[in-house]
């Protein structure tokens, strides 16, 4: 970590020089709001799946990153892969200073494992962790979970819920809570203060 | 004399101490807990993909009902994606008026939380001391957006409603009443004995493991984070201030992590909040509070856009996150929801372990966690000893008759 303060530009080139290949793609994302129109910086990076743990590590060496989330979608029932995004921001506490750096990667369904940033950053377990029930990605080097966070404990296995493939929860898992036996008959509610 | 064998101690999902359904295992010897696990996910709804199947316009209403307290919050994050993503310009205006019920909302969460604080201590005069005293807040934001909770004044491309001349007295007024209270509460938070021996190095989080957990909002700068998206990364109106984050430092005090400092920096956001509000007043810009009054055009404007974008707020409990991408067609095809409480949980191993088991209320509540939100409402009539519930068609229909009446 060092307290000089990059720029933007520099800050992607550092990664880039950094990991190569291994980045595809680069996008700095502005926006201005307010009467003084401060910008705000959003770095967008895409790299491939097995640079992941070399870039939060990079990102460490410029400053103490924040890991907000880990997010991830389905590309759709007829692709191959998912589409995951390591949202991270660093300068946190320097004023008007701050940078989101969000690390993108395709990731195949037949094979979707992805290492742990646990070594580096112990709070990456829980979000980790919802990758696992949500999505189905096995993440290697993270310890197992003594119960499921997010799920029903007793949620089938191979049933992911933002996957859009055919599985499907049980119909006796579904709890229609709208339909909840409200009567029918009921008249209409008093409005303006009208007697019941 | 009986042995002090570990005893498993289940709490909740539904209990007494709790708000909220979550289930906390706690392992004690004796008194003393010498590990802890929780399950949060209890009442998990599906939101994400809910709002797979619905256009941007109909998922800020969605999102303004995630969570009961942070009624701006959650809206005001995806709204700032979906502009970023179809490259809409929110007018100055709004940014000013969006700052300003974002700080309201602080303050009646604060306050919210500083009451239920008190009851987990067993304070239960101050409890409703706390709560009284927030009605205010809630008085002012109804004056603003029409409603308590679920505000819905949040647009694509801005806000619903402007905040008029005429409006600016009964704030102002109510925030001078804040800074008369202002001394009083800090004087029965801070100076109290009880709670400061209650509080004072219970719950502990350090620097480095409030920094190696990702924690954010109060949690993290009670245990000496400086990190304040309102300051470092500027947003709405708050890159137009002069702010500072808020450090236990604020009350004369070292940074201790412990519980008692998270009550410290809670407190003293709420002066920070009133001085916001006052200096937005003070400065807001003339113009529109919209991009945009047609809907249909600002759907239009969203089908043709593309890409993806992350839209911020620090929330009353800290940053919440939405993460939203679009392929011009009429639902996004990717929405990721990172509350705030999502990033503050997690530590709760942590700051449980080695506590006295008597300490385990306020150290749950002293992360302000936000797990559930409920759908309908009880009314109930003191005079005629009459309960009403409301369901939700009777309640839509209420807010509409409200809607005509004010605009009368």
């Amino acid at each position: 970590m060092t307290d000089k303060i990059l720029s933007p530009e520099e800050v992607a080139a550092q990664l880039t020089a950094a990991l190569g290949d291994a980045v595809l793609d680069t996008r700095i994302q502005r926006r201005a709001e307010g009467s003084k129109k401060i910008e705000n910086i959003n770095i967008w990076i895409t790299i491939r799946r097995d640079a992941v743990h070399a870039a939060a590590e990079e990102l460490m060496k410029i400053w103490y990153p924040h890991l907000s989330c880990i997010a991830g979608y389905d590309k759709g029932a007829d692709s191959p892969d998912l589409r995951i995004q390591y949202i991270f921001s660093i300068y946190g506490g320097v004023v008007k200073g701050e940078y989101m750096v969000i690390f993108s990667l395709d990731l195949p369904k037949n094979d979707a494992r992805l290492p742990t940033l646990t070594d580096i950053l112990e709070g990456a377990a829980f979000t980790e962790h919802e990758k696992t029930e949500y999505l189905g990605i096995t993440i290697d080097g993270l310890a197992p979970a003594p119960h499921k966070f997010f799920l029903p404990q007793n949620f089938p296995k191979d049933v992911y819920p933002l996957r859009k493939d055919d599985k499907k929860i049980p119909d006796s898992m579904i709890k229609d809570l709208w339909a909840c036996g409200r009567p029918v008959n009921r008249p209409p509610a008093p409005l303006g203060g009208g007697d019941e | 004399m009986a042995k002090k064998a570990p005893y498993i101690v289940p709490v909740g999902p539904i209990h007494p101490a709790l708000k909220e359904p979550v289930h906390i295992e706690l392992t004690v010897v004796g008194e003393e807990v010498i590990s802890a696990d929780f399950t949060p996910g209890q009442t998990h709804r599906g939101i994400e993909w809910m709002g797979l199947s619905r256009n941007p316009v109909q998922i800020v209403h969605l999102t303004d009902r995630i969570c009961g307290i942070c009624g701006v919050t959650h809206s005001l994050a995806f709204a700032r994606a979906v502009e970023q993503i179809a490259d809409i310009t929110v007018p100055e205006r709004a940014d000013y008026v969006r700052t300003i019920i974002a700080e309201f909302e602080r303050i009646q969460s604060h306050l919210l939380w500083a009451g239920v604080a008190a009851h987990e201590l067993g304070f239960d005069t101050l409890f409703y001391l706390a709560w009284r005293v927030r009605e205010e807040a809630m008085d002012a934001i109804e004056l603003i957006t029409g409603n308590r909770v679920n505000y819905d004044i949040i647009q694509i491309g801005g806000v619903r409603r402007d905040i008029t001349e005429d409006q600016h007295e009964q704030i102002l007024r109510c925030l001078n009443n804040y800074k008369d209270l202002f001394g009083k509460l800090k004087t029965l938070f801070l100076e109290d004995a009880v709670i400061s021996s209650r509080c004072k190095g219970t719950g502990l989080l350090s620097f480095e493991k409030a920094m190696a957990y990702s924690t954010v909002g109060p949690t993290a700068r009670a245990s000496g984070c400086t990190a304040d998206l309102r300051v470092d990364y500027p947003y709405a109106a708050y890159g137009d201030l002069d702010l500072k984050p808020i450090l236990p430092t604020a009350y004369g005090s070292e940074v201790n992590g412990d519980t008692y400092d998270r009550i410290v920096v809670r407190i003293f956001e709420i002066a920070q909040s009133i001085e916001i509000i006052e200096q937005c007043l003070a400065n807001m810009p003339a113009g529109p509070v919209l991009w945009e009054e047609k809907v249909a055009k600002i759907l239009a404007t969203c089908k043709k856009a593309e890409g993806e974008a992350v839209g911020r707020h620090e929330a009353p409990r800290g940053e919440c996150l939405h993460y939203v991408a679009m392929d011009r067609s009429d639902a996004p095809i990717a929405w990721k929801v990172k509350a705030s409480s999502y990033s503050n949980l997690h530590v709760w191993p942590l700051i449980l372990k080695g506590a006295q088991l008597a300490d385990i209320p306020i150290i749950v509540a002293s992360v302000d966690p936000c797990l559930s939100c409920t759908d309908r409402v009880a009314v109930t009539d003191a005079d005629a000893s009459r309960t009403k519930i409301f369901t939700k068609e009777e309640l839509t229909r209420l807010s509409y008759e409200k809607t005509r009446r004010m605009k009368q």
